[in-house]
């Protein structure tokens, strides 16, 4: 249950009861856990209440057109990208080619760096993810 | 989730535009309210209703059930809001906060509804505790689910949960004392 | 290494072949996954077959686990 508690700037900012432990900080959980949050929730839905006229949804036909639209946009932008790819593609592959008959010492160091430098890239950013950080 | 809604995002899938329409019109109301609340910025909330929208549709073939359709769109709409924030200063998310919150307050008073501190202590409360404060505590997601919506660990969602009150009852004490 | 030049035509062509299919069809599939899309269709533009057997095992496998492990929780959820 303590675990509860150990947030990630624990301790510098909690100054108040530092040497506070076990019973004593349950005891105080308990009795705080009922302040603040019915504040909260009564204080969200009264939010709720004055923002009820923005909170209606619009008209499906509405919605459909906003759809239509998203949708086109959507499609050129895959075709966009679908060409970008191709482009990028058409290069790649005639450089590999080239590389196998001409260069093969350095065709297949490539090789082996490019799942080496994905597994790099996957393990940073797994380790920013397990952190937690997105700033 | 009830057979007819399961009915209804079948048919989306199968690129039925009327049946995606009425599955989003028949959520968009909880999405707007989540994203006021994770916003607290009405306009900034729009805006990123607009994107949960378009990136629904774009997404809906890869929707598979295993949470509620619900806690899908809350997903991706909390992603575009943090890829949003991500793109922004400090200074500039500061600023835009207080406008965020002075309009709100605007507006409870022009509909001469009380106006409480503990909205004004939540949008000080760092967003990645907010919004595990708020999908916790207001919305009762359990730990695990909170963890898959943001992407990370079960542990890390529940210290951010407990984290994000303790914050908001720190914040809630200073405007007591001041 | 010298072979490779030796070899005919068709097989140069059939190579070609390949590598635009295999190239073409991870990036559809890493994009409709929402993976690394162009990571997986560039690379498979160059070389064959680690790429489609890396796909295979990163991709493929870890998200055919995690939905099984859904099927079952959601299993477990019911049964309660």
């Amino acid at each position: 249950m303590t675990k509860d508690n150990t947030g990630p700037d624990n301790g510098n900012k909690w100054g108040e009861t530092p040497d506070e432990d076990g019973k004593s900080k349950a005891a105080e959980d308990h009795a705080s856990s009922e302040f603040a949050l019915p504040e909260l929730i009564a204080g969200l839905e009264r939010l709720d209440r004055v923002y009820a006229n923005e909170a209606v949804p619009p008209s499906l036909g509405e919605l459909q057109a906003q759809l239509i639209a998203a949708s086109e946009r959507h499609r050129r932008r895959m075709l966009r990208e679908w060409l970008l790819f191709w482009l990028i593609s058409l290069f790649l592959l005639g450089f590999s080619l080239l590389a196998i008959t001409s260069a093969p010492p350095l065709y297949w160091m490539v090789q082996g760096l490019i799942p080496i430098a994905g597994i790099i890239a996957l393990v940073m950013r797994l380790g920013r993810k397990g952190r937690g950080e997105w700033r | 989730m009830s057979d007819e809604e399961s009915q209804i995002i079948r048919k989306a899938q199968r690129g039925d535009r009327q049946a995606l329409a009425q599955l989003l019109q028949n959520h968009y109301s909880f999405m707007y309210k989540y994203l006021l609340k994770l916003t607290m910025d009405p306009a900034l909330a729009e805006d990123v209703t607009q994107d949960t929208i378009v990136r629904c549709m774009e997404k809906i073939a890869l929707y598979n059930g295993s949470s509620s359709f619900s806690s899908w769109m809350i997903t991706i709409a909390t992603r575009l809001y943090i890829d949003r924030m991500r793109r922004r200063s400090r200074e500039e998310e500061w600023i835009r906060r207080e406008q965020g919150i002075r309009s709100i307050r605007w507006r409870f008073e022009a509909q001469g509804e009380e106006w409480s501190d503990v909205l004004d202590a939540l949008s000080r409360v760092p967003l990645p505790q907010r919004i595990a404060l708020l999908l916790k505590h207001y919305y009762g997601y359990s730990y695990s689910e909170i963890g898959r919506i943001l992407g990370i660990p079960e542990g890390t969602a529940k210290s951010r949960a407990a984290y994000g009150l303790r914050q908001l009852r720190e914040e809630l004490k200073e405007d007591d004392e001041g | 290494m010298k072979e490779h030049s030796n070899l005919p035509l068709w097989a140069w062509v059939v190579l070609a072949v390949l590598l635009m299919t295999q190239g073409t069809l991870l990036f559809r599939a890493a994009r409709d996954l929402g993976r690394w899309r162009w990571f997986w269709g560039l690379w498979g533009m160059t070389t064959f077959p680690l790429p489609t057997i890396l796909y295979l095992l990163f991709v493929v496998f870890p998200e055919h686990r995690r939905k099984q492990k859904d099927i079952t929780e959601q299993d477990k959820k019911i049964r309660k």
